[in-house]
Parts: structure tokens; C-alpha cells; sequence
């Protein structure tokens, strides 16, 4: 017995008794030095294995939860120990219970779960701790409204002791080992947490019906038995939680929290919340799949249609022998949005196109690297074919045969090979052997426009070499009757003036000027064609088309400085008296003088004559 | 821009908002929704 005002080593004073535990008196004191009210509870009636005592204590003292008093520390005083707890204000749930307080399901609900989370923090300490003592006495409703878990039994694992048992609200094995101690046995059956598992069932078994349980009485009747307006849920936990065996039960605190918590998703209202959650995260993910599959249409579309019309304006470029062959063909080859779009085949016949091209602007090499890469895309004898009249043409002669080689074992059956040994013939001079070998390959070509045309061409190219311009137009028109080119026309129309000059044949002028007539209006003029297109008319006298050609000049001018355009401007332009000679032959002059020597010696003489004798006229000076 | 990828734009964006806007909803919901049970709105 501790008298009031006591004070124990200095610390404790002793204010009042409070009630009894398990072992004697509870009291409240006062510590001195933390300013605040504490609990003096007797744990042992003797100081016997003190140190074992205190190793107990430490690991009380090193608990700390919201839901559990503070332990400071344990004092012996009179041959009794004592454990200072912290003192927790309000009333125990053993009073509320025999005060017919009836209690909400919400406020069970919190309590459980509060009871469930600060038994997981025990269990799950190292070393494990069990209350084994849970019952309505032992839980405190603070002034906030929580629990407060006070009074620690035998609390320590592995340890069969019970001391103060609670038939009530003990778990069968701990009434088992108990039986067993007061008969002289030795217990079998361990103890671990769900016996305080049992113990919390039992608890709410009895706030919840007003009925305590017992376990001399088991099974108690079912909470449903009672009509206490809880729900199935909340009393199906508690059943679960008395199971008897303990394997029945709920496996942990932390599984009997889960349980509580799930309790809520049972409601209808929670699973509607669960189907519009999944609704509208379906319709969400939805829309921004549909989102970007609109998008990547749009943007394939964007590109096939941007392909589509590059592709169109190349096929025009090629049909007009536009001098933008090269750069247009390049660009759409180097696009890299289109390399889903362009296939080998296309590829093949963009750089085929782009070959062709520079082959008939005279530049074999840029022609043999474009026919070379077609082939790369695409194999086939007119590429093939095209590639070795390039390198033959670009003087590359021993590539050329080895590519020759290639096409004879790939197409034993071709009459490409007898075309690409005219064509180096007539690289090497021998005009007469390609006329030969090319009127031998003829049969064998009839019916294939292409290598008739390209034979022609060669046998054309061979009889102008040889100063036969007459049978050099008849191929040449032969050649054009199978595939009409600006090529073609433009061989046609140089060898008719050439004719026309060299045999007095004033008619071919005209024929010539038909010729470049027809690429001025189907297809596209390059500086060479617009000159000769002038000089034609002047030569064939066709005074009616003067206009049409200066003005095909002028459209020339516009495009690049060149000193024999506006020589042929300013002839043409007196021919018509339009006042604007002057200014070309002023203009002829200053491009003239900015040629180096040898671009000088391009200038066609008489051209030059018939340009200084009118700058004279026209600008009162001579032109040196 | 042709209109394929302005409409994936809008539905993107539209997709985005919805999810939001449900969620800052729901969540106000589930808390209204657990005082209202813990008050024991769901008792039978």
C-alpha cells in the first residue's frame, strides 16, 4: 500500500488509488521531473530476477504508438515492483457497456481499425509482442474520441504465463494452458498473436450484443442473433476473429484491419464509384487512342498526299525535259518521310529519269552515277543497258565491258549486248562498224521500241560522224518514229542545218526550226535550243516567227547571261525595228568582254560579225 | 495541318481533360463517401 504524497526515488509522487490490475493497486501519480500525471501499476510481488524484469520493460519502454500509453520505466519500492506508465484520461469501454451506451457502427468501425493497427505495430516488433489481455477494461476512449490500449498482461512471446485471466475474452488455447497449469501439465499448445486476434473479437462481441461471451459456453450464439442493427460485414469479422481454432481466424491484425477497410467496398454505392472510376478511365484512355491514331492519319495522309504531288510535278519535269530533273528527283530520293511511300521500283525509275536526263544534257558521268544507283534499286536490261552507254560515252570503256559481261550472263538472250558494241565503236572512231553492227541488230530489236530507238540513235550519231547528213536525218526520223524526245528532235534539228549549210538547202532550215519549234511548245528549251530556234528562223527567213522567238529569247535572258542570246537578240531585234537594239547590243558587248579566250572561241563567227557591224551602227563606236 | 490531326488533337486533349476532371470528382466523392460511413451511413 503507497500512502498519498509518497515519493519514490525522488521522482514518483504518489497522488492517489485508482483501482487494482491483475497484481494489486493501480495509483496515480505525478512525475516530477516531465510535469505530468503517470500510472504506478505493481508487477511483481518480489524483486526476484529483477534483471529479467528489466530487459521486459526496455522493450515495453521502446514502444511507441498513438493508441498505446508510454511506459518510462519500473521501480522497486517495498519489496514490489512498480511499471510508470503514462496516465490516459477518459473511461474504459467497461464502463460505457454497463452504462447501455449503444454505440454507431462508424464509431466500432473506427475503434476496430484503430485496435487492429496498434496490434499490428506489436506483432510485428522485434522481439514480437502480445497484449494477451484484451477486453473492454483494458481499452480507454480518450477525450479525442480514440482508443488507448492500456495494461500489458504478460506481454513478452514464448511466454505460457497467464496471469489474471479473463474467461470472457481469452482465446481457447490460452484457457487451455491455463487448465493445464492448474492441473500440473504441461501445456501444448503455443500461444501467439491470434490469440489477442480472439481476445479483440470477444471484445467487440460484447459492446456489440451487450452479451459476454465465454469460452466454457462456446460457440456463443451469433451476433446475428441479437438484431443489433449492425451490418453482416462488421459481424461476420467478429465471428471470423472467435473462431476457435486459430487457424480459422484471421492470420494477423494487419488481415483483420484489410478486412475492416473492405467493408466499405460492399456498399452499392462504393462499387458504383468503382464502375464510373472505370468508365471514365476507359473512355479517357479511349479518346487519346483515338486521338493519336487521328493524328498518325493525318500526318501518313499529309504524306502520302505531299508525295503525291512531288511526284507529279517530277513526272512532269520528265515529260517537259525540264532542266530540274536532277534536283526535284534528288529531293523527293532524299525525303525521309517518303521512304515508306517510294518503293524500289519507283526509286529505280525516279533515278532512271534523273540518268536520262543528264544524259542527254551531255553529262555521262552524272548519268552513269544515277543509272548506276537505279540498278542498285531495280535490275533490269534497259538499266543495265542505259548504265553502259553512259560509262562508254564518259570514255570509261573498261568498266563499260566488264558491265557488258554482266548483261551477257544475266541476259544471254539480249540484244542490248550488239547496241553497247556499236555505241563503243563509235566512241572509238569506228563510225562505220557501229553502222554494220547496228544494221545487223536491227531485226533483232524490231517490236522493242526502246533499243529500236536507241539503235537508230547510234547508227544517226554514226552517219552525221561520217558526213552523211542524209542518211543521218533518216535515222534520226526513224529513231523519232519510234519514241518522239527533246533529244531526238534536238539531233534532228542540228543535223538539218548542218545539211541545210552544207549542201546550200534552204527548205532544211525550216525543217530544223520545226524541230526546235516542237521542243519550245511540248517540252522545254534549254539555251542551246532557244539559239537555234532563232538562228533557224533568221536562216529560213520566217519573218513571221521573229516575234515569237524573241520572245523565247527575252524568256532566256531571264534565266541566265548569255552573251549569244542577246547576240541573237540584237539581230533579231533590228530584223523587227523594235527600238531595244541598242540596249542588247550594249549588253552582247559587256558579256562578250567577260569571256575568258577559250569561251570565246564558242561564239559562232558570223554571229559575232553581223553583231559588231550593228553596234557600230547603232552605238556610233567600234566594237574592238 | 489537315483536319485528321486536329481532330486527334482535340480528342487527346479531350481524353486528358476527362480523366482530370473525374478524378479531382471522384476523390471529392470517396471522401464525402468515408466520412458519411464512418458516420455510419452505411448501417443497416
Amino acid at each position: 500500500m503507497l500512502n498519498n504524497g509518497l515519493i519514490i526515488d525522488n521522482l514518483y509522487c504518489i497522488i492517489r488509488e485508482i483501482g487494482s490490475g491483475g497484481m494489486g493497486v493501480v495509483y496515480l501519480g505525478y512525475h516530477l521531473r516531465l510535469n505530468k500525471y503517470i500510472v504506478l501499476k505493481k508487477i511483481k510481488d518480489s524483486e526476484q530476477n529483477i534483471n529479467l524484469l528489466r530487459n521486459e520493460v526496455d522493450t515495453l519502454k521502446g514502444l511507441h504508438h498513438s493508441y498505446l500509453p508510454q511506459v518510462y520505466d519500473f521501480v522497486s519500492y517495498g519489496g514490489n515492483v512498480y511499471t510508470i506508465i503514462d496516465y490516459i484520461e477518459g473511461f474504459d469501454l467497461k464502463y460505457y457497456i454497463n452504462s447501455g451506451f449503444q454505440f454507431t457502427e462508424g464509431q466500432l468501425i473506427k475503434w476496430l481499425k484503430q485496435l487492429c493497427e496498434v496490434l499490428d505495430y506489436l506483432h510485428s516488433h522485434n522481439p514480437q509482442v502480445l497484449h494477451s489481455d484484451i477486453k473492454p477494461a483494458n481499452i480507454i476512449i480518450t477525450n479525442s474520441g480514440d482508443i488507448c490500449l492500456i495494461d500489458f498482461g504478460v506481454s513478452l512471446y514464448n511466454s505460457n504465463e497467464v496471469i489474471g485471466l479473463s474467461r470472457n475474452y481469452s482465446s481457447p488455447e490460452q484457457f487451455y494452458n491455463y487448465e493445464c497449469l492448474k492441473n500440473g501439465m504441461v501445456s501444448e499448445i503455443p500461444v501467439d498473436s491470434r490469440t489477442d486476434i480472439y481476445s479483440l473479437g470477444a471484445t467487440f462481441y460484447h459492446i456489440m450484443t451487450h452479451q459476454m461471451p465465454s469460452i466454457t459456453n462456446y460457440p456463443p450464439p451469433p451476433v446475428s442473433n441479437f438484431n443489433t442493427g449492425y451490418s453482416k460485414q462488421l459481424q461476420n469479422i467478429v465471428q471470423k476473429a472467435m473462431a476457435y481454432r486459430p487457424a480459422d481466424r484471421f492470420q494477423s491484425a494487419r488481415q483483420m484491419l484489410k478486412a475492416v477497410d473492405d467493408m466499405k467496398k460492399a456498399g452499392s454505392r462504393y462499387k458504383g464509384y468503382v464502375l464510373v472510376q472505370l468508365l471514365t478511365s476507359l473512355l479517357s484512355v479511349i479518346l487519346v487512342v483515338a486521338g493519336i491514331m487521328f493524328i498518325s492519319n493525318g500526318v501518313n495522309k499529309d504524306i502520302s498526299s505531299a508525295f503525291q504531288a512531288d511526284y507529279s510535278q517530277f513526272a512532269g519535269l520528265v515529260s517537259q525535259g525540264s532542266s530540274e530533273i536532277g534536283e526535284k528527283g534528288r529531293e523527293i530520293l532524299n525525303n525521309p518521310d517518303y521512304n515508306g511511300l517510294a518503293d524500289n521500283d519507283t526509286r529505280a525509275e525516279i533515278l532512271h529519269a534523273v540518268g536520262d536526263y543528264y544524259f542527254d544534257a551531255g553529262d555521262y558521268y552524272n548519268a552513269a552515277y544515277n543509272y548506276s544507283e537505279c540498278l542498285g534499286y531495280k535490275k533490269s536490261e534497259l538499266y543495265y543497258r542505259d548504265y553502259v552507254m553512259a560509262l562508254i560515252m564518259d570514255h570509261r570503256i573498261d568498266e563499260a565491258k566488264t558491265e557488258i559481261g554482266v548483261i551477257q550472263s544475266e541476259y544471254p538472250q539480249s540484244p542490248v549486248v550488239p547496241l553497247l558494241d556499236a555505241e563503243t565503236a563509235y566512241m572509238t572512231g569506228d563510225y562505220e562498224k557501229a553502222v554494220s553492227i547496228i544494221d545487223a541488230a536491227l531485226p533483232a530489236v524490231s517490236g522493242d521500241t526502246e533499243n529500236t530507238y536507241t539503235a537508230y540513235v547510234i547508227k544517226g550519231k554514226s552517219y552525221s560522224a561520217l558526213d552523211q547528213s542524209d542518211k543521218a536525218i533518216e535515222a534520226f526520223e526513224a529513231a523519232k518514229q519510234q519514241k518522239e524526245t527533246p533529244s531526238i528532235l534536238r539531233s534532228l534539228g542540228d543535223e538539218r542545218i548542218k545539211n541545210a549549210s552544207k549542201n546550200n538547202l534552204q527548205f532544211e532550215y525550216k525543217n530544223a526550226f520545226d524541230c526546235f519549234y516542237t521542243i519550245s511548245e511540248k517540252y522545254f528549251l534549254n539555251t542551246d535550243d532557244v539559239i537555234n530556234l532563232a538562228q533557224s528562223a533568221m536562216l529560213a527567213q520566217e519573218i513571221s516567227q521573229y516575234d515569237y522567238c524573241k520572245k523565247k529569247l527575252i524568256e532566256e535572258t531571264g534565266k541566265k547571261e548569255d552573251c549569244r542570246v542577246y547576240m541573237i537578240l540584237s539581230i533579231l531585234s533590228d530584223a523587227t525595228a523594235d527600238n531595244q537594239t541598242e540596249a542588247y547590243l550594249k549588253k552582247s558587248r559587256e558579256l562578250y568582254e567577260s569571256l575568258s579566250y577559250e569561251e570565246k572561241g564558242y561564239i559562232s563567227s558570223e554571229s559575232l560579225e553581223k553583231t559588231k557591224a550593228l553596234y557600230k551602227q547603232y552605238c556610233g563606236q567600234e566594237w574592238q | 495541318m489537315n483536319s485528321n490531326v486536329i481532330i486527334g488533337i482535340v480528342l487527346i486533349i479531350s481524353g486528358i481533360s476527362v480523366f482530370a476532371v473525374s478524378q479531382i470528382l471522384l476523390r471529392r466523392w470517396m471522401k464525402k463517401y468515408n466520412n458519411e460511413w464512418m458516420e455510419g451511413a452505411e448501417k443497416k
